[in-house]
């Protein structure tokens, strides 16, 4: 089948629409509510084209092509029509460009500096509409929306929450939320690309630059494990805003909030900008040969009784050169899981961890079950992949956790569970497993960070293992942080070297400990004591305990504060340069986008220093080789993880506390972005059980591993999971939290 | 603050619902506003507008599209009796604006607002009421009065007993 377009003839299908064949094959067709990705309504009529035989234009975004079709789009009679519809648009449309934020990457511009005329007939008065207040992340002028709804059919088609409508009708007509509620979705600043003119903005970006004079660099997320494909304007050495590039394969053509505005905190007042040496109870200015000079010697000075841990969100050159100077200290107990405290498991998991299908492959399935995962907040991008399957396969999608998630697309079945009626529930030994779906089907499971954090992970894990292997299923796990997958490669795990190669030491993996042991040597990269751990309470008296606490961190904490010997300012994720691995097991490059704050200092640099000072051999590009090769020698099948001989854990009646931390808030870059923070789900409380009484409403003391705590949060009941108390917090909490899962008494 | 509906709502609402597909609630969104706005003396709230969005488990803007589109649905109180005066084409070129003018004087409100005691509401008709044979033409209590006069208004308005 094919069509002629301005003459020209073009090979198209069946089921083509005009619009689609000429943007295929880059000819011009001006269009407002037309986007390759939502729903078409042909409402605003830019898109008109000429179409022989049709008696007036037809819009080109909805007209179906007809086999030998002639369609022009520059003739008198499209260029009339185009011409007339822009005067139209421009009735009620302010002529303020020289102040409005998207001049010069203005389509309503563009258009109409090719399509429009040079006067209009309408001397009347134009319209003004008050804008909303919407949140702190898109900003409003609404004087300017040509209607064209795309905000709209956004809301309802990919977020899967409709927040912005369109009320009033003909002039009074209004882009609104319901009376100025703020937008909650995790994708909401999408909106901000898709709107064609200057009424929805970024908030960040507001006033701060003028499109034509920024510098656009690609990168890649450091808050998922996804590793959405961003692009970053800067100007004058400063970040002015992030947008999406377009990637097929992971996040299409949007992004989540936390990618969108995650760089607000970079310039935080607690950033650390200068290497730091302890002088009694103060952290003094030194320079980094001093500080770099207390390492190696500390590092040679208590060797074996020494511990590194690093945060999956560093980059793999970083986790290469930080286990090899380890390593080369004799120093083996290096890990990146601070949040866990389970370990059992470690000796049979995948080299390299992964979602194991292509994201794109998600539509294809027949069942989907989530366990330990809210998607739309953790994975925003993941969930528009979920409600495409849902829409393509009418996929039914299961989500089994520890507390009753929002999802933006429809469940099956949402089943509130504690750990061991989690661990219990895939026990294939037990006649009846309470999962029931079609295990014929195309099965996933996909095992949530928060998992790992549970105190049976290893539990859960084989029974899992165990159940998705004799059903036919895949097995997919999420990362905690954008490199987790990284971590696992680079050997930043105490049994395994780079490569996943095991150290073959006499077994006792059985019983490793991460905090409850003592060390005389603390090395703690890119990670707070007061969030980033299982327990904020050990690793305080772990801290307190040690002969040496070397950080390398970006921001000053209270615990840094107290108890750092030396901190190395290390650059964040936008002044360096590096490689993630992501959830899809592909190695993704990021180059530095601003320079680096003050003295500090990208920590592939630092360390590549340090080491150099008894390895001279290495080098960047040698760092960057070694990573390619141990990764292109790394094979997974699969993401089983069967252990044999686990006991059971947690007895059936004991009161376990399990700790929800807000999404936005997973790394200390995210914890300081306050628009973020203030937007969305910011909302601390305590739950207890129905049956469960607590007599002081304000103060809640929980008894744990000898210590207690005071929380003073609201409080909550719930109906499930039984004899479990929930402590949901939100971003900006600063108290301690105690541990993630743990026996409490009330 | 969320109000409930009365279960007479809710049971009215139900039986709407069963005349379209499950998973097709926005389809009864119209008729269940008109229920719940009959029943609370001729307007809408907010507050009303959720409960109805939470019942039919819809988002709370999908209602609010649809009961500020339709100008059937108040979303203030008003005045018992409602006029409408059509300032479409046809009725504005048989001068439909002085008979606006006219009505606002003799009520005393401006048009969109209601009499003081309640007893009148000066609607802000959108649309041709349909009846440009009879123009200049207004509705009140959804009666059509055609070609309207000064002494006309007088006597339908005059006409209306306190009650
Ligand atoms: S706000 Fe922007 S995207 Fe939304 S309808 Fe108006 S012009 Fe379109
Ligand atoms: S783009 Fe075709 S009508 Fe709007
Ligand atoms: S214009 Fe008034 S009834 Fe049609």
């Amino acid at each position: 089948m094919h069509i002629y377009i301005n003459d020209t003839k073009y090979e198209v299908s069946e089921n083509d629409t005009i619009i689609q064949v000429a943007d295929r094959n880059e000819i011009h067709i001006p269009r407002f509510c037309y986007h390759k990705r939502l729903s078409i309504v042909a409402s605003c009529r830019m898109c008109l084209v000429d179409v022989e035989g049709a008696k007036y234009p037809q819009p080109a975004c909805s007209t179906l092509v007809r086999d030998g079709m002639k369609v022009n789009t520059t003739n008198t009679s499209a260029s009339q029509a185009q011409k007339n519809t822009m005067e139209f648009l421009l009735i009620n449309h302010p002529l303020d460009c020289p102040i409005c934020d998207q001049a010069g990457e203005c389509e309503l511009q563009d258009v109409s500096l090719e399509h429009g005329d040079y006067k209009s007939a309408y001397n009347e008065i134009k319209r003004t509409v008050i804008d909303k207040d919407i949140g702190d992340l898109v900003s409003t002028e609404m004087t300017r929306c040509i209607h064209c709804s795309r905000c709209v059919r956004f809301g309802e088609e990919v977020a899967g929450i409709k927040e912005l409508g369109m009320t009033g009708r003909g002039e009074e007509t209004k882009i609104e939320t319901f009376i100025n509620q703020g937008l909650s979705s995790q994708l909401s600043g999408n909106v901000i690309d898709l709107c064609p003119v200057g009424a929805l903005n970024n908030s960040l970006y507001k006033y701060s630059a003028r499109t034509w004079d920024l510098k656009q660099t690609s990168s890649i997320s450091s808050n998922d494990c996804l590793g959405s494909n961003i692009f970053y304007h800067t100007y004058k050495d400063e970040i002015k805003r992030c947008i999406p590039k377009e990637d097929e394969e992971i996040n299409l053509s949007w992004l989540s909030d936390n990618d969108r505005f995650g760089y607000e905190g970079i310039k935080s007042d607690d950033r650390i900008l200068h290497p730091l040496i302890r002088r009694g109870d103060n952290l003094e200015k030194t320079d980094f040969n001093t500080i770099s000079d207390y390492l190696i010697e500390s590092l040679k000075l208590y060797s074996k009784k020494s511990c590194g841990i690093m945060s999956a969100q560093s980059s793999c050159e970083e986790m290469y050169l930080f286990q090899h100077l380890l390593r080369e200290n004799n120093i083996g107990k290096i890990d990146h899981r601070s949040k866990e405290c389970d370990f059992r498991y470690q000796k049979n998991f995948p080299t390299i961890p992964s979602f194991d299908i292509k994201l794109s492959e998600i539509k294809n399935l027949d069942n989907i079950i989530i366990i330990g995962t809210n998607v739309s907040k953790e994975f925003p991008i993941l969930s528009i992949y979920f409600r495409e399957a849902i829409k393509n396969n009418d996929t039914s999608i299961f989500s089994f956790a520890t507390y009753e998630f929002e999802e933006n697309f429809p469940l099956k079945k949402s089943h509130v569970l504690n750990s061991q009626e989690l661990a219990d529930c895939f026990n294939t030994s037990t006649t009846e497993t309470n999962v029931d779906i079609d295990k014929t089907g195309n099965n996933l499971i996909i095992l949530g960070p928060a998992i790992s954090y549970l105190s049976n992970y290893s539990n859960i894990l084989n029974n899992i293992s165990r159940y998705a292997e004799s059903n036919n299923m895949k097995l997919s796990l999420l990362g905690d942080q954008a490199n987790t997958s990284g971590a696992w490669a680079m050997g930043i795990v105490p049994h395994r070297l780079p490569g996943g190669v095991a150290i073959n030491k006499t077994d006792k993996s059985g019983n490793y400990e991460l905090l409850s042991d003592t060390d005389d040597l603390l090395v703690i990269y890119n990670l707070e004591p007061e969030y980033d751990f299982s327990d904020d309470n050990k690793i305080l008296e772990k801290l307190k305990k040690s002969k040496a606490n070397i950080f390398f961190s970006s921001y000053m904490t209270e615990s840094i504060k107290k108890y750092a010997h030396i901190v190395f300012p290390l650059s964040t994720q936008v002044e360096s340069s590096g490689s993630y691995i992501n959830t899809n097991k592909k190695l993704q490059q990021y180059e530095k986008i601003i320079n680096p704050l003050g003295e500090s200092k990208d920590g592939a640099d630092i360390l590549l220093t340090i080491c150099n000072s008894f390895d001279s051999s290495l080098t960047h590009e040698g760092v960057k080789k070694s990573i390619r090769a141990i990764l292109a020698k790394i094979n997974v099948n699969n993401n089983f993880v069967q252990i044999a001989n686990l006991d059971n854990v947690k007895n059936s009646n004991f009161l376990e506390k399990i700790v929800i931390r807000n999404p936005n808030s997973s790394n200390p870059t995210l914890r300081r972005c306050n628009s973020l923070l203030n937007t969305h789900d910011n909302d601390d409380y305590f739950s207890i059980p129905l049956d469960k009484t607590v007599s002081d409403n304000d103060k809640i003391i929980l008894n744990e591993n000898n210590n207690k705590l005071k929380l003073t949060i609201k409080q909550k009941k719930h109906a499930k999971p039984i004899n479990t108390v929930l402590v949901k917090i939100g971003g900006t909490h600063k108290e301690k939290i105690g541990a993630y899962n743990t026996e409490v008494d009330l | 603050m969320n109000i409930s509906l009365s279960d007479k709502i809710k049971k009215e609402i139900d039986s709407i619902k069963s005349k379209f597909p499950d998973d097709q609630n926005k389809s009864s969104i119209i008729e269940s506003l008109l229920i719940i706005q009959h029943e609370n003396n001729g307007y809408l709230t907010n507050e009303l507008i959720e409960s109805l969005a939470d019942y039919l488990n819809v988002q709370k803007i999908d209602v609010y599209e649809v009961a500020t589109f339709y100008s059937m649905f108040s979303l203030k109180p008003i005045g018992k009796n409602i006029i409408s005066v059509c300032t479409n084409v046809s009725c504005m070129l048989r001068n439909s604006d002085q008979i606006v003018n006219y009505i606002e004087k003799k009520l005393k409100v401006k048009i969109g607002e209601s009499t003081k005691d309640n007893k009148f509401y000066l609607k802000d008709e959108m649309e041709c009421l349909a009846a440009c044979n009879g123009a200049p033409m207004m509705q009140v209590n959804h009666i059509n009065y055609e070609n309207l006069t000064y002494e006309k208004i007088d006597k339908i308005l005059d006409g209306i007993k306190d009650d």
